[in-house]
């Protein structure tokens, strides 16, 4: 919402600068977003006098002129004015490279072939004039050349501000005013009084118009009022400009009252053409099914029983509270027309405005609520003022006002104690209640009785808040809590993923954060058989519609990223929930997953750096399990088939028998599809799953350092068992006696056969092992792997 | 002379006074031994070959050598003077032996060490493990976790797939309520919708805990149909905290926010309450704190204001405590939030939120 601070200050008389003004507003809880000084703004503006006008040769209701700005030559402007402009008349001029307050950018162009070296910036176009009396056009005694802003004594400024939407009346200039008036102690004043306004309205001694509220509980309220033989035109400038400098749109005078005062009270209006109500008769009542309506947008809408509008003797003619019909508005040949001021239930707006999409400037208001005593009232009485003033013609007949049931005043509760002991302050009774009284809230009997502008107030909390807005929110001190409470002990899975992410971080690779939204089709490719998704309702687009069950192809979107621009090392890995719904845990699953190519070290001089492959991947994630706690309980890895996955190259893990996860190489198809070199690998695990067995791991207490020594013997064999096998095998056999089994070295020979070294470290508890203890173990190995295996000692070696 | 003990000079002096034959041959021969101990020094610590150093034990130390010459000129002095010329002669030999033993050893060890260990080039680069780093937004989150557990706060992780009551009712924001326009909400086509703020934790801990005081906090993904620009992201980040007590206060809450800022963006750090809404809160406020880029001096992060907003908080509105179980009329508390993202952004300068999901590494590795 834009309004000028000079507006304000015809409400709230105080000597006070544009910038105090906004600080003031944003510490009462009116938030300024901009401001904008007018005397910086309009800097650049200077007063020219026009030599010469002509008519744009090409171009209607055009003028070309050759203006003199004090310089030596003149220049040459094109302007489309709605105020006539006369040679030998002082203009202000916005030159070239300038950007007026209201945003227009001032730049030297042609307009239809005639060259425009600047801008005839009248009221409207400058943002500027409180006043609105229409600039110093004709001033003879001003020389070309003079600085606008040398004319005004406060030019003011204009504040962007942005209402909370919890207090509706701050969406008028008079909530505005009054919070600020209650501010610095000062007694309130209406738009248009104090400049002689305040005499009689003219009254006909014509007819009113018959008013009926059908639905009660829809509109609590509705007050009209009739006037007749009024002009509809053009508006004049003060009252256009106040619009445009306010945002809206200058439509003609009656419209532009309306929305007049509804910036100004935040009270919506809506003008009828009384000579176009069927029956001159209004009735408020729901819309009957197969009804239908042709809004003001053009669009025609289907109404039914939920619908609140407003009817004449036939038919709907608005729809409440939202937007009037096309066929009953004022229009060009409008005489006589229907002012309407009314209250209507905030829930049925809603409702409806969110029903067929409309959300205007009334809808807002009186959805959020707007004030059905006195500011239902007030506005139309400026309103009829106004038409009066601006449009001519009389208010004729009464002015209606049908209010079956009067909305009370709220009473609430609220001692000092209360306000204390929430703010931390000690402020006494009377501090407390003049806050209150200045806000229009009255005692009585010991209840605040909250005006009925204040929608919000609904909970005596909203009154402590006033009341800390008022005193400022920088005089509550700063105090320690005096109660401690006890810390509960970090969970398992977030304690968890925070030691993978420093594992993972520590091993290498890099974290990153990408959306958990997918596109369904591409998670697709990476789905188990019967994957059941979770779809947006209401997704903003094709690629954020589900939540994701993969993490891959975010992932490969990063290392896609990276790749193509040559940054190393591609490593990355990502610590999130996945969504698998159907599962015993619907919500989402935490998992790590991961992605990396390349080489397993960055580049060293004095030896050749592995590439990563399936088995460095492997070790990654051993490693990352003895680190989470993990190391003693029995893993597996089984072959693994996914149509992502190069087959043969993937693997399951098991962890104490239950399935963990996977890692493995990628499928060509996929690397193909991301365009990326041809060797990746990933992996993904279920941090849940192994959080389920870490909390039944016994807790680990301290064991006694050996103190016997150990004997290392190597074992080479030709085998095509696999390693987990013969491994189980050799630890079957020689019992507690072996303390590890470690395959340090293997190659391929011909067929399927193997030869593998196992390095075996024997060790007593009890005693020190003799060589021929060692030496008769040895064989009963060698015996054992022979007969299950079919393994073979490997010839010649040690 | 410094080859004599100080015993020995005592003994030189006799009755008193210097023994006469000393001061002619006993002199000489002293000077003789410390100018060949002096010379073989000088020669035998640089000689570079081992032929060298052979020549050397030859001229002195050989039955035909320098100090076999002066041992024999021993009977010139007077008997009781032998033993000690002797003793000086003998530690002669002794050290012209040390000196080229050392020199040799010194020599076998340096053409060892020229064909066993090259010179290194030590400016060659190191074979360095290059760690990975953490995301900045996990840093973020997790120093902020750290700064509320210092506070006395527990952290737990809450649903992402949300009821419209956590989210929004039990919030004070019924159906109706105009601020649920601001949380443009994605719904799932088979019920439930993912949160819109992190805030949907506090009635769940209420109920889940019961008695206070407590002090709690939670952290995670969030979810609102914003397009995705420099400033908004469909898929953000929040951090939550609530405290309830029986004294809980506006007090209270400045001095715990105060505490955070401090710890996350300086120890000269300043807040500011400002007056805000928020359904969930009454008091409510939005909070800024002096710049950290400037210090409160304008630049661009701060839009030149020197303050930067950094997350809202408020008295928790005695509807939210009535649905978490809590009787408004014992208990008060707070709560805030704050978009991890956003505060990532104004610790580092950081001028578009999109660089946090895009994971260039040349953007990662700057934290």
């Amino acid at each position: 919402m834009r309004l000028h601070t000079e507006w304000l200050k015809e409400l709230v008389p105080v000597e006070v600068s544009p910038r105090d003004l906004a600080k003031t507003l944003t510490r009462l809880g009116l938030e300024t977003e901009r401001l904008i000084e007018l005397r910086t703004a309009l800097e650049g503006v200077v007063m020219g006098e026009i030599l010469t006008i002509e008519p744009h040769p090409e171009a209607a209701g055009m003028y070309v002129c050759q203006i003199d700005l004090g310089g030596s030559s003149s220049r040459q402007i094109v302007c489309g004015s709605e105020h006539p402009l006369e040679a030998g008349w002082r203009v202000p001029v916005a030159l070239p490279g300038m950007t007026l307050p209201t945003g227009v950018v001032i730049k030297e162009s042609k307009f239809r072939g005639q060259l425009s070296q600047g801008m005839v910036s009248l009221d409207r176009e400058l943002g500027v004039l409180p006043q609105g009396t229409g600039l110093a056009v004709g001033h003879e005694d001003v020389s070309p050349g003079l600085r606008l802003i040398d004319f005004y004594d406060t030019p003011g400024a204009l504040l962007e501000v942005n209402p909370l939407p919890n207090r509706p009346d701050w969406m008028g200039l008079v909530g505005i005013a009054r919070e600020l008036a209650a501010f610095y102690g000062v007694a309130l004043r209406r738009p248009g009084t104090g400049e002689g306004q305040e005499s009689r309205l003219p009254v006909d001694g014509g007819e009113g118009i018959s008013v009926e509220i059908l639905d009660p509980l829809g509109c609590p309220r509705y007050t009209a009022q009739v006037v007749r033989g009024i002009k509809v035109g053009k508006s004049p400038m003060w009252l256009s400009s106040r619009l445009v400098i306010a945002g809206l749109r200058s439509i003609n005078n009656v419209v532009d009252i309306t929305n007049l005062v509804l910036f100004e009270y935040g009270q919506p209006l809506h003008a009828f053409d009384l000579n176009r109500l069927g029956g001159g008769r209004i009735r408020v009542r729901s819309a009957q099914r197969g009804e239908t309506l042709l809004l003001l947008d053009e669009s025609q809408i289907e109404l039914d029983e939920e619908v609140l509008v407003i009817a004449d003797a036939e038919q709907p003619v608005a729809l409440a509270g939202i937007m009037g019909g096309a066929d009953s508005g004022v229009s060009s040949t409008t005489q006589d027309v229907v002012l309407e001021s009314a209250y209507f239930d905030r829930v049925s707006i809603r409702s409806t405005a969110r029903r067929y999409g409309l959300r205007t400037e009334a809808s807002i208001r009186f959805e959020r609520g707007v004030d059905p005593n006195d500011g239902v009232t007030e506005a139309l009485g400026r309103a009829t003022r106004l038409v009066v003033e601006v449009a001519g013609g009389a208010a004729s007949g009464p002015s209606i006002d049908i209010y079956p049931a009067k909305i009370a005043p709220r009473r609430l509760d609220l001692t000092p104690s209360q306000v204390n002991a929430v703010l931390g302050l000690s402020l006494s009774a009377e501090q407390i209640d003049s806050r209150l009284l200045r806000l229009g809230m009255r005692r009585d009997n010991g209840a605040v009785i909250v005006p009925t502008w204040r929608t919000d107030a609904i909970e005596p909390a909203v009154l402590v808040e006033d009341v800390a807005r008022h005193e400022g929110y920088d005089t509550v001190p700063m105090n320690p809590p005096e109660e401690a409470t006890l810390v509960r002990p970090v969970p398992l899975l977030p304690k968890m993923r925070w030691a993978t992410l420093d594992h993972l971080v520590q091993q290498g690779l890099w974290e990153v954060s990408t959306f958990s939204l997918d596109n369904p089709q591409r998670l697709r490719g990476f789905a188990e058989e019967s994957q059941p998704e979770l779809l947006l309702k209401n997704p903003a687009n094709q690629d954020l519609s589900a939540l994701r069950y993969s993490m891959l192809p975010r992932l490969l979107d990063v290392m896609q990223y990276n790749a193509r621009r040559h940054r190393e090392p591609l490593r990355f890995f990502e610590v999130e929930k996945l969504f698998r719904p159907g599962e015993e845990r619907p919500e989402g699953v935490w998992h790590v997953a991961g992605i990396v190519s390349g080489p397993a070290l960055d580049s060293y001089w004095a030896a050749p750096t592995p590439r990563m492959d399936f088995f460095w991947v492997k070790g990654l994630i051993e490693s990352l399990l003895d680190v989470l706690g993990l190391g003693s309980e029995s893993r597996g890895f089984t072959q693994f088939e996914r149509s992502f996955l190069e087959p043969g190259q993937a693997s399951t893990l098991l962890v104490g028998g239950a399935e963990a996860g996977w890692l493995g190489r990628l499928a060509p198809s996929v690397l193909e599809e991301w365009d990326l070199p041809p060797e990746v690998y990933a992996f993904d695990l279920d941090l849940e799953v192994l959080a389920g067995i870490l909390h039944n791991v016994p807790k680990r207490y301290y064991r006694s350092v050996p103190r016997f020594p150990s004997m290392i013997r190597d074992l080479s064999l030709v085998v095509e068992a696999s390693a987990a096998d013969l491994e189980r095998s050799i630890r079957e056999t020689g019992g507690t006696l072996i303390e590890s089994v470690h395959c340090y070295d293997a190659f391929q020979m011909e067929g399927d056969a193997r030869s593998l070294t196992f390095a075996i470290r024997y060790r007593s508890q009890e005693r020190t092992l003799t060589s021929e203890e060692i030496n008769d173990l040895e064989a009963e190995i060698i015996a054992r792997l022979e007969k299950d295996h079919a393994a073979r000692l490997r010839g010649g070696q040690n | 002379m410094r080859h004599l003990h100080s015993y020995q000079w005592r003994r030189l002096h006799y009755k008193g006074r210097l023994h006469p034959m000393v001061d002619e041959k006993l002199q000489g021969l002293l000077d003789t031994a410390e100018e060949l101990g002096q010379a073989v020094e000088a020669v035998g610590s640089v000689a570079s070959s081992h032929e060298e150093i052979e020549d050397l034990r030859r001229e002195f130390l050989a039955k035909k050598g320098k100090i076999q010459a002066l041992l024999k000129s021993l009977g010139e002095l007077p008997p009781e003077l032998r033993p000690l010329a002797g003793a000086r002669l003998n530690v002669l030999r002794d050290h012209v032996r040390d000196v080229l033993d050392r020199r040799e050893r010194y020599l076998a060890e340096e053409s060892q060490r020229e064909t066993a260990t090259p010179r290194l080039d030590v400016t060659m680069p190191g074979f360095r493990r290059f760690p990975g780093r953490v995301h900045p937004l996990s840093q973020t989150r997790s120093d902020l976790i750290e700064v509320f557990t210092g506070l006395g706060y527990s952290f737990q992780d809450y649903p992402e797939v949300e009821s419209e009551y956590f989210n929004f009712d039990a919030l004070n924001m019924p159906e109706w309520h105009p601020a649920r326009d601001m949380h443009d909400t994605f719904y799932l086509k088979d019920g439930g919708l993912l949160r819109t703020h992190t805030s949907a934790f506090q009635v769940r801990i209420m109920r889940w805990l019961g008695s206070p005081p407590l002090r709690e906090m939670t952290s995670g993904r969030c979810y609102r149909n914003d397009p995705l620009d420099a400033s908004h992201s469909p898929v953000f980040h929040q951090f939550d905290g609530i405290g309830v007590s029986e004294e809980a206060s506006l007090a209270e809450l400045k001095w715990t926010l105060y505490q955070m800022a401090r710890q996350l963006f300086g120890e000269h750090t300043q807040i500011r309450f400002r007056p805000s809404y928020f359904p969930f809160t009454t008091p409510s406020a939005e909070v800024d704190v002096t710049c950290a880029v400037c210090s409160g001096q304008g630049c661009r992060v701060c839009k030149h204001t020197g303050w930067v907003e950094i997350l809202g908080c408020g008295m928790i509105h005695p509807h939210v405590l009535r649905s978490g179980g809590l009787d408004p009329g014992r208990y008060r508390g707070y709560a805030f939030g704050m978009g991890v993202d956003r505060i990532a952004l104004l610790r580092w300068g950081i001028e578009d939120i999109r660089l946090f999901s895009e994971n260039d590494l040349a953007f990662l590795d700057q934290f």
